[in-house]
């Protein structure tokens, strides 16, 4: 799609005109995820993020919704518009993106080429209350064209979830809530969940007027919110400068990590915090720990302050815990989340096992080696890039340095092995690598990596 | 006559109650050794090294339990890490607190002991005692734990079963001596007059 919309549009420098004539100078298309949506007629539309758009804000983010329209590709501008209760619920965790209350605002990219006025929906839609009015709003971003008039009244639109099954397994459906997806057949987290702006009575009066039909949405980033809300009041300044080190990285910080991993519908929040001697209620000593709150979505992660001091663990030692630290609350809240949340799921690897199954569907070897080698690979390219400044290039497998650390959070001593591509010399060489960074000492034929304790 | 032979029975009695815990503890312990497998590979071993001691078991660990139950089952918590796997969810919490308590009571008469292997007399596994300090030597230390690394040959140490009231379910621990952090705590009853395992606490870093 990044292709045609290239030579469709005359290059990047037509699409940067575009931009640059709604004054957007400095804002980005992202193409790095694209939503194709395609409606019960099978027109397709495509959804991209944009970035540094100007307005963009705690409660204001645009996408770029791309068409077909007599051969031409339609471009339009969409800027969603939060009101303050419903931006404070979503990054709370107590309301989905579903649940958008506020202001969806449609316009062309170019003005040149679609000169209409924006399309303004107030959702939810009242239809006393003119919420298709479309009026009065300058369209930002010092835009050429004139910002006011409506585009025709009339019209309604809904949020709703779309399951990216297929029609052999009758999971492409739509639900208008979380709660009627989760208590669905397919609501088992097996499939991709979208959310779509539906419109559903549009009354065109005009050319400017737009067909009925679903837009997909790609909301703030989920990922960005989460690293955004973790709480690192409680740690030393050693372990704090690891943390932000992990937030930046620049192809797999935290926020990408869990976008990889799992695309979330849902924020959750950690907690962080050092504990001496930390030991789990039957006195064994843990490097960290991960655990849920009263709180929905919320979980403590400790990390033990006798290896996570000045002099402690090395640097890629206390980030490897940190990351994994970050994968267990990930993983419990995909499976608080999902339609059987079961407390009797609990321990890490009944929960990695409920994780593989609303992943792939099955728990065999064959499941447990993909999803393995899926969080071996995210986790092993953050670690090599945190620790080396340079991402690794797509496609490529990380050093085996760095993804013996991330197999150290998937299996445990004295249990059978989950994952057949592991053989009992790899588990010995892991478990010592791991410890060898966490002692920051020579551990069964390992030497640490010689990274200081703190970062510089 | 009567006499005597009341007395004789009296005798008999109090000797088959004082040898029962032993008789317990070692069947159970031939359970645990019989069912161990190595600890990277999960192959069976064939021939086991045990300390000659075994140690008293943590009371923290039955703390634990019961912290960890009301975590799970009350306040419904997940935690990455301390929590025991269960078997079959059918035996999943299934101690109630009474018989830890007396579980908790019953470690005040414990101690060190030495282990007996004429007493161990089931064992599908050869077991072979060790005197463990021999290996405290640094440089012997560095060499083993290299050559028993690779080859998965552990030392190990057991602690002293703790039973319930009934006798019918059983906590034992052991750790892999070159090993950090390797300690795993296992939870054993008795079904059919075998003792059969039905969860563990394994170790998590």
């Amino acid at each position: 799609m990044k292709n045609r919309l290239e030579q469709n549009l005359g290059g990047n420098n037509f699409l940067k005109q575009s931009l640059t004539s709604r004054g957007l100078n400095s804002t980005e298309i992202d193409y790095s995820e694209i939503l194709q949506i395609i409606d019960s007629l099978g027109k397709a539309k495509y959804t991209f993020k944009i970035n540094n758009h100007p307005e963009d804000n705690n409660k204001i983010f645009h996408n770029l919704v791309v068409s077909e329209s007599n051969d031409n590709l339609k471009l339009k501008l969409v800027k969603y518009e939060m009101t303050d209760e419903f931006a404070d619920e979503f990054k709370n965790g107590l309301s989905k993106f579903v649940d958008f209350k506020g202001i969806i605002r449609v316009i062309g990219l170019d003005p040149n080429v679609d000169p209409c006025p924006p399309e303004i929906i107030t959702v939810p839609f009242n239809s006393s209350g003119g919420g298709y009015n479309g009026g009065g709003e300058g369209d930002g971003g010092g835009s050429t064209s004139g910002g006011s008039g409506s585009s025709g009244g009339g019209g309604c639109v809904s949020l709703m979830f779309v399951c990216l099954g297929n029609a052999a397994n009758g999971c492409n459906k739509s639900y208008n809530s979380w709660e009627s997806y989760t208590s669905a057949v397919c609501g088992n987290g097996n499939y991709n969940l979208e959310v779509v702006a539906v419109f559903s009575c549009r009354t065109p009066t005009d050319p400017c007027a737009e067909d009925d039909g679903m837009l997909g949405i790609l909301p703030v980033d989920i990922g960005e919110l989460i690293e955004d809300k973790i709480d690192d009041s409680l740690l030393d300044e050693c372990t704090k400068d690891i943390l932000n080190k992990l937030k930046d990285l620049q192809q797999n910080d935290i926020a990408k990590i869990i976008k990889r991993f799992d695309r979330q519908n849902s924020v959750f929040n950690m907690n962080f915090s050092q504990v001496p001697n930390l030991v789990n209620s039957q006195g064994q000593t843990l490097y960290g720990q991960c655990t849920g709150t009263n709180t929905s979505l919320t979980y403590d992660i400790k990390l033990n302050a006798n290896f996570f001091k000045n002099d402690g663990a090395t640097n890629l030692g206390k980030a490897t815990t940190i990351l994994h630290e970050i994968m267990h609350a990930l993983i419990f809240s995909v499976v608080d989340n999902s339609s059987n949340p079961s407390p009797d799921i609990d321990d890490f690897p009944a929960i990695w096992s409920a994780f593989v199954v609303l992943k792939t569907g099955a728990n065999n070897d064959n499941s447990h080696t993909i999803m393995g080698n899926h969080y071996v690979n995210i986790m092993g390219a953050a670690l090599q890039e945190y620790d080396t400044g340079v991402p690794v290039t797509t496609g490529q497998t990380p050093q085996q340095l760095y993804t013996d650390l991330a197999w150290s959070g998937l299996f445990r001593l004295n249990m059978p092995n989950p994952f057949p591509n592991l053989t009992s010399t790899d588990r010995a060489r892991i478990l010592s690598r791991k410890n060898a960074e966490m002692l920051n000492e020579y551990n069964n034929g390992v030497y640490p990596t010689n990274t200081p304790s703190c970062l510089d | 006559m009567f006499r005597l032979s009341f007395i004789t029975l009296i005798i008999l009695c109090l000797f088959i109650c004082s040898c029962s815990p032993q008789i317990n503890k070692y069947r159970a312990i031939e359970s645990v050794i019989n069912e161990l497998r190595t600890p990277f590979g999960s192959n069976q071993i064939d021939t086991i090294e045990i300390n000659f001691y075994s140690y008293k078991l943590n009371e923290n660990l039955l703390n634990g339990y019961k912290i960890s139950k009301e975590n799970e089952l009350v306040k419904k918590l997940r935690s990455s890490s301390n929590t025991f796997e269960w078997v079959d969810n059918k035996y999943a919490w299934s101690i109630n607190d009474e018989e830890i308590d007396f579980m908790i009571k019953s470690l005040k008469d414990q101690k060190e002991e030495l282990w007996d292997l004429k007493k161990m007399n089931n064992s599908r596994t050869v077991v072979q005692l060790v005197d463990l300090p021999k290996f405290d030597n640094k440089l012997l230390e560095d060499l083993e734990r290299q050559k028993r690394y690779k080859s998965e040959n552990f030392i190990y140490t057991f602690s002293n079963p703790v039973f319930n009231k009934k006798k019918d379910v059983v906590f034992i621990q052991f750790t892999a001596h070159l090993m950090l952090y390797s300690t795993v705590t296992l939870i054993y009853k008795k079904e059919s007059g075998k003792w059969i395992k039905i969860g563990a606490l394994y170790p998590d870093w």
